[in-house]
């Protein structure tokens, strides 16, 4: 049963935790919907004065000032979240280096226990 | 196959996820291993090293968990022996040299078997105990359940399970007894994969498809969320369906339709139950988790149905209507992201109860082609936009929705039993799905699959049997809510009235035995599944005088047989005597409710009754020649009306002189029989195809005197039954009876004016009881020779 687990440890389930790491880190991104939010970064923020306005110049100008707030606040408000998931995913990504990192160790872990102990290594 | 290896390493891997795959395992190893990094951080704060042997003791819990994880399911390594095939859970509890039975053991406690014990109402124990325990039988039980496997990689529980079943020498006996065949099992076996299949896409399922920024750069739709209803919310949160393959290329075609440049619309045309408003859903879904199919423009698309009757209760007057259409409108092309679905489309074209005519609101919408819209509405309704409003039919693409073929109605089935199952708390067994989809074929005329098996598989969830639905459910739900009856005579009672036909007609009508028996036959043939099912339940001719009990056994059929005499289709071919009187009998339940198929359609499970036949008109004949046939008739929509669970009796006086003369010449009705009908044909009176559709031709002789003193007795109960309320009973004496009959016999129109005598006679008598109230409640009134002869003089008879 140790040989099957260390076979898979460091076979078949190290690569899979690979693929997990970079699967958290791309569901990280979905989830603050990075990718679609960078393509309609310039969108009018939930279509607000986005419609094309007849009449007086100034009734005009007035409804493009809008729409180019509207654009503003869409792209502000777009790329705070973009970077809220940048920085998820980033996070998420540097876990799992870490965890693939210490995944070789793991099973060693007891070994290493008793050799800080002999050791008397402290903190 | 070779025998199976106990130490291989995916056996082996197996076993240990038997204990390590545990759900409540892992929580088990994580806790402790969080225990543990808190009591070594609290012994290293003390200065204890001993400390970094507790935090070492982690590594193994944690890998254990991460380990276990992975052995719920290991993949097979594509290999072709046993252990390399077998299904993880199977596999977990082989033992070395397995047997059957052992197999079986295994399996009847998975999901596989625990699936045919259940839906295929197989009980629990059934695999163990026709399972061999004979080593040398296994290798042909896994070779059987590899056959199962068809493209898929594992040998699973429930295809062991089905093997077991196929491998036993009376496997068809055994299925027969719960009304399957072999075939059923490799169906089985698929039904679970899909439901499992199911279950774990409903359990992957995105919470929230395309994240939390997916609708920021679409507009608020406020006043949509008020009077719409999002489907495409239902659809996040709902079980994933099969992708239905002819399906799939329809929301293909609503999706290219959808994202192109020119008009954006859709127009689903198709028969009702067709599975259009299904195909919407189907949409819905597609747009909220997008692949490559999907145009970019339509990705997280919303889909918004509107209904008409809440826009109308909504309103004051026309303008404010059509103005809040058009504001309805306005959101929707505003927000980007809304695609409106109008079910029943034709609600919205037409002035009617719950329905408005808004094309003058919509047709600009349509035209531009901006708005995404789809519409749903049945053929015949489709047709009637068209007609009113050509130029509207011109602004729609339309896609024909054509009925699913048996495979995807399965499939249909299979998926809403699930949410079926969850609604109404119940189990539906495979039977119950087979027994749906074909008695919805025969008797739900309209609606087309998989609509007619999906309702009629809801209906018989309200029928279950301890939460099981079951054959049994099904044809009990079609019995109550059409009024037809489809399952075989079951109960005892049931069974003794067949048996007892001929009594129980007797009570009600004299002689005529040769006729009773035949139809008393065709009866039992029918509850007992052995008729033809492509056929109507019986399809007699009688032939005779009047008043000799035609009528009156067709009554007694639908009375005892049909259990209510109101149960009765009449129709008077005299007055179907011009050829264009053959659309009165197909015509439109809309427009003549009393038209033969129209009264079918309501009634399918009744005695058609087409007197005086011989009057009809050639090509109405010809009409009927189908139905004798074929058991079906399509109404003037061509829809198709079934005639199989009718009985039909067609009644003639043609020749009833001739029978007269030949009985009372002493000739009995089977010495004549055959000649008379010859005679009919050589006359022209029938055409011999016409005659030969029927199962019997049967004569009816006219009645002596001592019979007719019988209908007397019969008519008297009548009067008895009557009297019942009051507390009242009549009798006659015996030669008042004999002077009853003489008095209304007439050869020619046998017990037909008895009742009228009866009436003049004994009902007058005890009317003046009654009124002089010389009769007490309790009492009998005796009517003697005396008061009858009284009674005829004072009403003139002879």
């Amino acid at each position: 049963m140790i040989a099957d687990f260390l076979s898979w440890w460091y076979g078949p389930g190290w690569r899979t935790a690979l693929v997990n790491v970079h699967g958290r880190a791309r569901g990280v991104l979905e989830d603050f919907s990075v990718g679609l939010l960078a393509r309609t970064l310039f969108s009018p923020f939930r279509q607000i004065d986005a419609g094309s306005v007849r009449g007086p110049l100034s009734v005009q100008m007035q409804a493009w000032f809008g729409r180019v707030f509207s654009r503003f606040f869409g792209a502000g408000l777009r790329s705070i979240m973009i970077l809220i998931g940048l920085v998820g995913a980033l996070l998420s990504w540097v876990f799992g280096v870490i965890w693939l990192v210490f995944w070789p160790i793991m099973p060693l872990l007891p070994l290493l226990g008793v050799v800080a102990w002999l050791a008397g290594v402290g903190i | 196959m070779s025998e199976f290896r106990y130490r291989a390493p995916r056996a082996r891997q197996a076993r240990a996820g038997r204990l390590l795959g545990q759900q409540w395992m892992q929580y088990v190893l994580l806790l402790a291993a969080v225990v543990l990094v808190l009591l070594a951080l609290v012994m290293l704060l003390e200065g204890n090293a001993l400390g970094w042997v507790v935090v070492g003791l982690t590594g193994p819990l944690v890998s254990a968990a991460v380990w276990g994880g992975s052995l719920r399911h290991i993949p097979t390594s594509g290999g072709t022996a046993l252990e390399d095939v077998l299904e993880t859970a199977v596999l977990a509890r082989v033992p070395k040299d397995p047997t059957p039975k052992d197999f079986a053991k295994i399996v009847m406690n998975l999901a596989g078997g625990k699936f045919f014990a259940s839906r295929f109402m197989l009980g629990r124990d059934f695999l163990t105990q026709i399972a061999s325990d004979n080593q040398s039988d296994t290798s042909r039980l896994i070779a059987r359940a590899e056959t199962l496997r068809g493209a898929g990689t594992e040998v699973t529980s429930a295809m062991i399970a089905a093997a077991l079943i196929l491998e036993h020498p009376d496997a068809d006996q055994y299925l027969a007894h719960v009304g399957l065949s072999g075939e059923d099992l490799p169906a089985g076996v698929a039904w679970l994969e899909h439901i499992e299949s199911l279950i774990g896409a409903y359990k992957n399922r995105k919470k929230h498809p395309g994240g939390i920024g997916r609708d920021w750069a679409f507009g608020f739709t406020p006043l949509l969320e008020r009077f719409g209803r999002n489907l495409s919310e239902q659809a996040a949160g709902g079980v994933i369906a099969r992708k239905l393959e002819a399906r799939e290329r329809v929301v293909d075609q609503m999706m290219d339709m959808l994202g192109q440049a020119g008009r954006r619309n859709v127009a689903l045309v198709g028969q009702l139950g067709s599975g259009k408003t299904k195909l919407v859903h189907m949409l819905a879904e597609r747009l909220l988790d997008p692949d490559t199919r999907v145009p970019r423009g339509l990705a997280y698309n919303q889909v918004i149905a509107l209904d008409p009757s809440t826009l109308i209760s909504s309103a004051q007057g026309r303008g404010q209507l059509e103005d809040m259409v058009l504001r309805l409108c306005g959101e929707a092309l505003n927000a980007k992201n809304i695609i409106l679905f109008l079910d029943d489309a034709h609600l919205f074209f037409e002035e009617g109860t719950g329905s408005v005519d808004l094309s003058t609101a919509l047709t600009p919408f349509l035209d531009g082609g901006a708005l995404k819209i789809v519409l749903a509405v049945d053929e015949q309704r489709w047709t009637q936009i068209v007609q009113r409003n050509g130029s509207l039919a011109q602004y729609l693409n339309r896609v024909i929705v054509a009925p699913s073929d048996a495979a995807e109605t399965h499939q249909a089935m299979e998926n809403q039993t699930l949410l079926l199952e969850h609604q109404y708390k119940v189990l539906y067994t495979y039977q119950s799905l087979q027994t749906a989809y074909e008695l919805s074929g025969r008797y739900i005329a309209e609606q087309v699959m998989p609509g007619r098996a999906l309702s009629l598989l809801e209906a018989a969830a309200h029928a279950s049997d301890g939460g099981l639905v079951t054959r049994g459910s099904v044809e009990q739900a079609l019995e109550q809510t059409r009024g037809v009856k489809v399952s075989t005579a079951n109960t005892q009672s049931e069974r003794d009235v067949l048996l007892n036909l001929e009594d129980r007609i007797h009570e009600r009508m004299i002689n005529q035995t040769h006729a009773v028996r035949a139809v008393s036959d065709a009866l039992r043939r029918a509850r007992a599944g052995v008729r033809n099912t492509a056929r109507p339940i019986g399809t007699f001719l009688f032939l005779g005088p009047t008043g000799v009990g035609k009528t009156e056994l067709a009554k007694a059929i639908a009375a005892v047989y049909f259990e209510d005499e109101q149960n009765i289709i009449r129709l008077d071919l005299n007055e179907y005597v011009r050829s264009e009187d053959v659309a009165r009998l197909i015509a439109d339940p809309a427009v003549d409710s009393h038209s033969l198929t129209a009264q079918v359609s309501q009634r399918p499970f009744s005695v058609v009754l087409l007197d005086e036949i011989e009057k009809a008109h050639p090509e109405v004949l010809t009409t009927l020649l189908q139905v004798l046939d074929e058991g079906i008739l399509r109404d003037i929509n061509n829809r198709e009306v079934s005639f199989r669970d009718c009985v039909i009796i067609a009644t003639s006086n043609a020749g009833a002189e001739k029978i007269i003369q030949h009985i009372q010449a002493g000739e009995n009705l089977e010495q004549f029989e055959q000649q008379f009908i010859d005679e009919l044909i050589n006359t022209g009176a029938f055409r011999p195809e016409f005659l030969n559709r029927f199962d019997e031709i049967t004569l009816f002789r006219p009645l002596d005197q001592s019979e007719l003193k019988q209908v007397i007795d019969i008519i008297l109960r009548g009067i008895n039954t009557t009297l019942a309320s009051q507390k009242l009973s009549v009798s006659v004496a015996e030669d008042a009876k004999v002077r009853l009959v003489q008095a209304g016999y007439d050869a020619r129109l046998g017990a037909r004016p008895m009742r009228r005598i009866v009436q003049r006679t004994v009902e007058n008598i005890v009317a003046d009881h009654v009124l002089q109230q010389t009769a007490a409640p309790g009492s009998t009134i005796s009517i003697s020779l005396a008061e009858v002869e009284a009674a005829l003089a004072r009403s003139g008879a002879k």
